[in-house]
């Protein structure tokens, strides 16, 4: 009956009475644990945000960095990049609150760690290794107090910026996750009843025997998933650094190192988060289908095996995470809020009550943790699910986003437009006034509006093109390039007669007309009497390229042409003198020709 | 460890009674109520360890009346501010005299 | 009647009550409230080290978790919705005829505390040395506040609940402002 039945001695037990590894090589091994963490946390953090930009363009059908070291190494030139930045101090900020700001965004995450096993305990000459930092008694609180210190660095972040887009971000920001940090801990409060005891170890050592708490609490895994999306400022509930809304939010005037710090504190919330979801809701380290197995609790390789477990877990919980940013829009404020406090609050508390009352049920009925335990709160699960999904998800009921108005609302509204109807004639008329408003009531079909549902299908539409392979397309450039028209406006270039001349009679219409006077015309006079340019200079830099020259020249000396790659290393290199600009190869912008009206 | 924790509770419990005397900005005053409480949370811990836990339990309540407190009291501070614009006590004196 | 401790716990507690005064003594002096709240954080960080030290994680998780991260953040919301924070020569600290009355009325405190410290305390009510660590072992961490809270104390949990229900009902009344009560 057990998976790992052919398995040989290679799981089997060590001493399962092993003691903990004490006094010096405990503190030993609590520091490599500590270095390793670290280390891993880092390096992932970064393998993240490459994750995250191909995750993102493979769903939009592109392919994302694929130019340093394949594309491998695009996080570790995004470092370079923000250490070489400049470091900038914007007048009027607060000194030391605005160099602290980051950083206190970013222990918490990396803090919560500490309590967090990640691997089964590991047997070695010196004792037992339990694979967490610190396995207090206190655990999950532990972690829900210093999640609740995150709110310290975007507060600070957004006051200390002397900017008031930062602060109403930052405002925005604190209160959003204030709010979710409330769901986040009632939603754990059925897993802490189930499990009898605050230490993660014992929350995993109950699933572990009692079935995964996504099966026996699913309700709850929703709404921590939810609350978690919102506690690390996701996407759909990133609107405090939405930079259509706020400029950036908390981080406007941020930059550089202080600013990447912002981001790694972003994504090392997502990991703690995510393995967060997988202790809480998954087993954590726990090995499917190995806790009934006569398979001793403590070996070497089932540890490792375990670490890998945890880890996939933790990875496919960042892929959900990256799934949904680049599914769904992202919610209104109002509607976050309202979410937060209308619906989570009390379905939270609602589902402690149902749970408590069905563990009740259960233990006067005499049934121990075990399958038939795990079955019953399974289809309580289920059933709540379906009153979740199917028939509470329609129209407003589950979504406090009011997208109709109250109905006297809409009849005041109405009866506003009859009266502006009349003023409404134009001006000049007979009995005209100033354009008053017009109103109009859109009305939305309430019952047809699925929230859940059709974020389900949004989702399946997203993978579908994850892993669509074929139809990704991205010009590598400077290898291709986008196919520019005819008519393309770019680089100057003086054309010359057979001699090697140039065709300029130093008329002067071309400074003329130029919009951004950007070209410098000094005529002379050569021996034969003819007129020359002198000094003939075009400042790339300041043209507009609209191409007047081009069109106003009556020899047709000055040309724009089909060329935009200019780059220099000073403004100055951007002002091209006469020889450079005969110099130029590419070819011209095809103008419109009165003979050839259609262009053929 | 008891006359240490006691001594540390006298200390904050009189910093925090000097602040709220010496103090005009309400924000601040209302800080040094908190650290009143808090040195008065320490002298419980401290004196739990003898006594069992029902000093302890006492921690809970006052932490949460405090919390309670602490919302009330910016509440008032709000309304306060929305009408005279300043949380300076100075200004705060129309029942005087 | 207290057991000898090893240096390593001697040092700690020192360390974080001396980290907890100087923060309290940094708190009090600052002008600007921003950085009057940090300092207060820091304190209140500092005796929940304190806390732990002492046996009662519970309670140093949950002072964490209540003051540093509930109570000092809607402290910090309020300064900076009100835009209360920059430092400001008018709310400064009183005339020194305040600072002296306060500073000899600390003193009396002083001293009346040291007196009734120094009192013996009554011997019946001391338990086993070792109390805390069977409690600890018998139930964890939360089920030895929760025991005699939900047992002894129940009423006076009760009542509570009910203050904290009508604090966050008051709170909102409160905050809600003139225009919005008239309607």
């Amino acid at each position: 009956m057990s998976v790992f039945h052919g398995i040989p001695a290679l799981l089997q037990a060590a001493d399962p009475n092993m003691p903990i590894v004490s006094g010096g090589w405990f503190f030993f091994f609590t520091i490599v644990k500590m270095i390793v963490i670290f280390t891993i946390y880092m390096i992932g953090v970064a393998m993240l945000t490459l994750a995250e930009r191909k995750i993102s363009a493979w769903i939009q059908d592109r392919h994302g960095p694929n130019r340093v070291g394949k594309g491998w190494l695009q996080p570790a030139a995004d470092g370079l990049k923000n250490f070489m930045k400049e470091e900038t101090m914007p007048e009027g900020v607060n000194k030391p609150l605005f160099v602290l700001a980051p950083i206190l965004s970013f222990i918490p995450a990396l803090t919560a760690w500490c309590v967090i096993p990640f691997g089964a305990p590991w047997p070695t000459r010196w004792g037992r290794i339990d694979l967490v930092v610190a396995d207090l008694p206190v655990g999950f609180l532990f972690i829900l107090a210093i999640t609740s210190l995150g709110v310290y660095g975007i507060v600070l972040a957004g006051w200390s910026s002397n900017n008031k887009y930062a602060l109403l971000g930052g405002l925005r920001s604190s209160a959003q996750m204030v709010s979710y940090e409330i769901s986040l801990g009632m939603s754990t409060i059925p897993v802490l009843l189930l499990a009898g005891n605050v230490s993660l170890n014992s929350i995993i050592n109950q699933q572990a025997w009692g079935g995964w708490n996504v099966v026996n609490l699913t309700v709850a895994f929703f709404i921590f998933m939810v609350s978690a999306f919102a506690e690390t400022n996701r996407l759909p509930f990133d609107l405090p650094e939405a930079e259509s809304e706020l400029i950036a939010g908390y981080h406007t005037e941020y930059s550089a190192m202080k600013f990447s710090l912002f981001f790694i504190a972003e994504y090392a919330g997502m990991v703690t988060q995510s393995a967060l979801m997988a202790t809480l809701f998954f087993g954590g380290w726990d090995v499917p289908f190995t806790a009934r197995d006569n398979i001793g609790p403590f070996s070497k390789w089932l540890s490792l095996l375990s670490i890998g477990i945890f880890l996939a877990k933790i990875l496919f919980f960042l892929f959900l995470f990256m799934w949904i940013r680049w599914t769904l829009p992202r919610f209104r404020y109002d509607q976050l809020m309202s979410l937060g406090w209308k619906f989570m609050l009390p379905l939270a508390l609602t589902y402690i009550v149902l749970i408590a009352a069905v563990m009740l049920g259960l233990s006067a009925a005499g049934i121990e943790q075990g399958i038939l335990y795990a079955a019953i709160l399974g289809s309580v699960n289920l059933g709540m699910l379906i009153v979740l999904f199917a028939i509470l998800d329609r129209g407003r009921i589950i979504s406090p986003a009011y997208g109709r108005m109250h109905p006297k609302e809409v009849e005041r509204l109405r009866q506003l437009d009859r009266q502006l109807e009349i003023k409404r004639r134009p001006i000049g008329a007979e009995g005209g006034e100033i354009m008053a408003i017009k109103v109009k009531v859109v009305e939305r079909p309430v019952d047809d509006v699925s929230y859940i549902r059709a974020t389900l299908k949004g989702m399946a539409l997203t993978v579908k093109h994850l892993f669509d392979v074929q139809g990704r397309v991205t010009t590598q450039y400077p290898e291709e390039k986008s196919p520019i028209s005819p008519r393309w406006r770019g680089t100057h270039r003086m054309l010359t007669t057979e001699t090697g001349k140039a065709r300029c009679v130093a008329c002067g219409l071309c400074p003329t007309v130029c919009p951004a006077n950007c070209i410098k015309l000094v005529p002379g006079e050569d021996e034969e009497g003819n007129r020359y340019p002198l000094v003939f200079e075009i400042d790339e830099f300041r043209c507009i390229f609209c191409g007047f020259c081009q069109e106003v020249c009556p020899e047709e000396a000055i040309h724009v042409g089909r060329h935009y790659e200019n780059s220099e290393y000073s403004r100055e290199g951007f002002v091209y003198d006469l020889q450079r600009l005969m110099d130029q190869t590419h070819p011209v912008c095809e103008m419109w020709d009165p003979e050839d009206p259609k262009g053929e | 460890m008891l006359a240490e924790s006691l001594a540390l509770t006298a200390a904050l419990f009189i910093i925090g009674v000097i602040g709220v005397l010496v103090h005009r900005n309400a924000i601040i005053i209302f800080m040094c109520v908190e650290l009143m409480l808090t040195a008065v949370n320490l002298t419980f811990v401290a004196f739990s360890r003898f006594y069992g836990p029902a000093g302890q339990v006492f921690v809970v309540f006052v932490m949460t009346v405090s919390a309670a407190e602490a919302a009330v009291g910016l509440a008032i501070i709000i309304s306060i501010f929305r009408h005279r614009q300043t949380v300076d006590l100075k200004n705060i004196n129309l029942l005087k005299g | 009647m207290e057991p000898h401790y090893p240096l390593f716990y001697v040092f700690h507690f020192y360390l974080f009550g001396v980290i907890a005064l100087a923060s309290a003594i940094t708190f009090v002096t600052r002008k600007s409230p921003v950085t009057a709240a940090l300092w207060l954080v820091n304190t209140m960080f500092s005796l929940a080290a304190l806390y732990v030290m002492l046996d009662a994680q519970f309670v140093g998780v949950m002072q964490v978790l209540v003051y540093a991260g509930a109570i000092m953040v809607v402290f910090l919301f309020v300064v900076m919705l009100l835009n209360l924070g920059h430092p400001s020569e008018l709310a400064d600290a009183r005339g020194g005829g305040w600072k002296l009355a306060a500073t000899l009325i600390g003193f009396g405190l002083l001293s009346e505390i040291i007196v009734i410290t120094k009192t013996k305390l009554p011997a019946q009510l001391v338990v086993a040395r070792d109390f805390n660590e069977q409690q600890l072992q018998k139930l964890n961490a939360v089920g030895m506040i929760a025991e005699p809270l939900f047992r002894d104390y129940l009423l006076a949990f009760e009542l509570t609940s009910v203050l904290l229900l009508v604090a966050i009902t008051g709170a909102v009344v409160l905050g809600r402002g003139r225009a919005a009560g008239a309607r």
